[in-house]
């Protein structure tokens, strides 16, 4: 396994934010995504010529016959100079993005960086988009079979829910927490409370998932500046801090791995971040993970170390993630509530970090929240992004 | 030539597909460790050897976990309640497939004997219940 990047390597601030509503855009993904991108450099007070890289996060732009997008983006924001590039890493493309956008800047190949992250799927129809979703997985050998991306992890469920003894009804909790959480974000795709009740009375989109334990189809873009530190002081901009930085993988396929209970990705992203910011899960004062379905959120607890294997059912169900509880998770809504503009979803995650760390984030602000994680996964956990971020 | 690219040489993915369009389970077993896999590795997961031999599977194997698809991806349109399921085969490795018809999760607690067969239009990997 690598080992952490020897300092001296820079301190990197994010200095800007900003994202779309999500749900339905009528917008092209350059005019949304360059939307965003204003929006964040406008917060983060950089001017066009001040922006070195732009990292574009998608996934499907091909739905658009649109390849290249970091060039139209970039010059839409007349940063015609900056090298571009476009990150796919399926559900993970965002953060995958900010990891490329980190490592540039704090490896010192750029003072500022312009992430952005932009989807739009909503012409596409439930049909078309189920195919596009499944293009993340093995094409050949899941999709090929049958497979779909609820599918996929529908079969997660069933081996989590039979080794551990959990229930439909736990699961259901953590939809409701979600739908609950997104009621004060004005950005979210969904808006609309939800009981236990009625998620177990959704139809089953993949047994044991019903409706309710998905995500939504959405649309929506989202853009981060992460800047050097002298930067950043010299901006006058304090931001967030990047304190730790983690990427990793596992097969591709769940039929290549030895355990259907668990997303070794998240657990050695995760060991990365967590050993170069020096911190541990309990230091973390609230979590936006992963949660395209409710069996994915439960997964992510356990993986990222905030409960033991196999607890995390149980903890969502008593109510220990919500955001009164030990560790608030997906104070967004998550992917579940907020809404899963697949690439643009790992760059949100960091715009919910920054409006909760500078105390903006209104009736679901985090109280005294001072250390912050972002979990973001590709297709069935292939590529992994877990990024700690504080006020430090 | 080495071991693995005698005879027929090591299962591609394109012969994978149209076997399994024809009932019939290709994989690639490590010629070193005997590790089986059918998606097609080129460096072997269990001892990083890259010498393969094809093999034909028994196609008989044991339901590890599953799902019953209600919305399926357009090339499965009105096939759906399905089953889609990882099971484990008689060489050891796990296979993806679908079990066409079974709607009722209660028809494959774990352990469910499967079979491959020939998938109805060739879709993909298929199995039935044995």
């Amino acid at each position: 396994m690598a080992t952490l990047p020897a300092p001296p390597h820079r301190s990197v601030r994010m200095i800007g934010a900003a994202m779309s509503k999500f749900g339905k855009m009528e917008q092209t993904l350059r005019e949304a995504g360059a939307q965003a991108g204003l929006a964040a450099v406008r917060e983060a007070g950089v001017g066009p010529a001040q922006v070195d890289h732009v990292y574009i996060a998608n996934a499907f732009g091909l739905v658009e016959n649109q390849g290249h997008l970091g060039p139209l983006i970039a010059s839409s924001l007349a940063m015609d100079h900056a090298a571009t590039l476009s990150v796919e890493s399926a559900c993970a493309s965002g953060g995958a993005a900010i990891h490329q956008a980190y490592m540039a800047v704090a490896g010192g190949f750029a003072d500022a960086a312009l992430v952005v992250g932009v989807e739009k799927v909503s012409m596409l129809g439930t049909a078309s988009a189920t195919t596009y979703f499944t293009s993340g997985s093995d094409f050949a050998f899941e999709a090929g079979s049958g497979g779909t991306f609820p599918g996929l992890y529908a079969t997660l469920a069933t081996a989590y829910l039979r080794t551990f003894g959990a229930t439909e009804e736990q699961l259901a909790h953590v939809a409701v927490k979600n739908h609950k959480n997104a009621l004060s974000n004005p950005n979210a795709h969904l808006q609309k409370a939800v009981s236990v009740e009625q998620v177990l009375a959704s139809p089953y989109v993949s047994w044991p998932l019903k409706l309710y334990d998905c995500c939504p189809f959405s649309d929506g873009a989202a853009a981060v500046v992460l800047a050097a530190e002298p930067l950043a002081r010299d901006l006058g901009k304090e931001g967030v801090a990047v304190l730790g930085a983690g990427r990793a993988g596992c097969a591709a396929q769940l039929q290549e791995r030895a355990s259907l209970v668990e997303l070794p990705s998240t657990r050695l992203a995760a060991e990365q971040a967590f050993a170069q910011a020096g911190l541990a899960p309990r230091d973390v004062s609230f979590a936006e993970v992963h949660d395209c379905f409710t069996v994915a959120e439960v997964l992510a607890t356990e993986d990222l170390g905030f409960f033991p294997k196999g607890e995390g059912a149980a903890a969502a169900a008593e109510g220990r993630t919500s955001l009164a509880g030990e560790v608030p998770v997906n104070p967004s809504g998550g992917l579940k509530a907020k809404g899963h503009p697949v690439g643009t979803t790992g760059v949100a995650q960091a715009v919910e970090v920054f409006e909760q760390l500078e105390g903006r984030a209104g009736g679901r602000q985090v109280k005294g929240a001072g250390v912050a994680l972002t979990h973001n996964i590709g297709a069935t956990g292939g590529s992994c992004a877990v990024h700690l971020w504080g006020r430090a | 030539m080495r071991a693995a690219e005698t005879a027929r040489g090591p299962s591609t993915v394109a012969e994978a597909l149209a076997s399994a369009r024809q009932g019939q389970l290709v994989g690639r077993r490590c010629a070193h460790c005997r590790r089986a896999s059918f998606t097609v590795p080129v460096i072997c997961r269990g001892c990083g050897g890259t010498d393969f031999e094809r093999f034909v599977s028994s196609g008989e194997g044991e339901v590890v976990s599953f799902t019953i698809i209600g919305f399926p991806a357009e090339p499965f349109a009105g096939r759906a309640p399905y089953a889609f399921a990882i099971a484990r085969m008689s060489e050891g490795a796990l296979a993806a497939g679908w079990v066409p018809g079974v709607r009722d999760p209660l028809r494959l607690p774990p352990g469910t004997r499967v079979r491959v067969v020939t998938a109805p239009a060739g879709l993909g990997l298929c199995f039935e219940i044995r």
